[in-house]
């Protein structure tokens, strides 16, 4: 089996559960937001919008 | 050929994580429950925004990086997703953030209208990838 293969496999296998587990964090939280994770939260809204993945390439 | 199966298991397997995601987070379907004196309106809308944002980010993420191997069909379908993400996520924390301030029905209302837009368009990226199941 080709090694590059393996390690594509590995990574993609570690993003999926790191966003499993972030995605039970939050769907587990019980409290509304204090005011600073919600300045956070618009922070971390802001740099993703800036994020090459977030933006429409031309075809 | 072996890389494009892997890419379609990889599609379905963060189909079936985005599934549930959009489900738990919606303000209607919560299965964590909320402490007492908090609002569940709230506490739902923002696990719904926290999980809508990650599921795009890396729908967004994945697409990239396999542009080529996905095809132009599955890019048009993310591109409109891309298009429409940024704005359903300022609308609810616009909508979380003035209900806070004054938890009126009317902006209650607002803020389920904005929620059940952000869910709808989580369910469209869960759709999106389901449907490149192998």
């Amino acid at each position: 089996m080709n090694p590059l293969l393996i390690i594509a496999a590995i990574e993609a296998a570690t993003k999926l559960l790191e966003f499993i587990s972030k995605a039970r964090q939050q769907a587990a939280r019980t409290k509304e937001w204090t005011p600073e994770e919600e300045a956070k939260v618009d922070a971390n809204l802001e740099e993703l919008k800036k994020k090459a993945s977030w933006q429409i390439d031309p075809d | 050929m072996k890389m494009k199966s892997y890419l379609m298991a990889l599609l379905a397997a963060l189909a079936v994580v985005l599934a549930p995601v959009t489900l738990v987070t919606t303000t209607g379907c919560s299965w964590a429950k909320v402490e007492q004196g908090q609002d569940p309106v709230v506490v739902n809308a923002e696990r719904l925004y926290a999980t809508a944002e990650d599921a795009f980010d890396k729908t967004f993420d994945f697409e990239k990086a396999n542009r080529v191997a996905l095809g132009p069909e599955v890019k048009k379908s993310v591109d409109e997703i891309r298009k429409a993400a940024p704005p359903a996520l300022d609308a609810l924390r616009a909508a979380t953030k003035a209900y806070k301030q004054n938890r009126s029905p009317e902006n209650k209302a607002t803020l389920e209208t904005a929620s059940k837009v952000l869910q709808a368009l989580s369910e469209q990226a869960a759709k999106l990838l389901a449907k490149h199941k192998p």
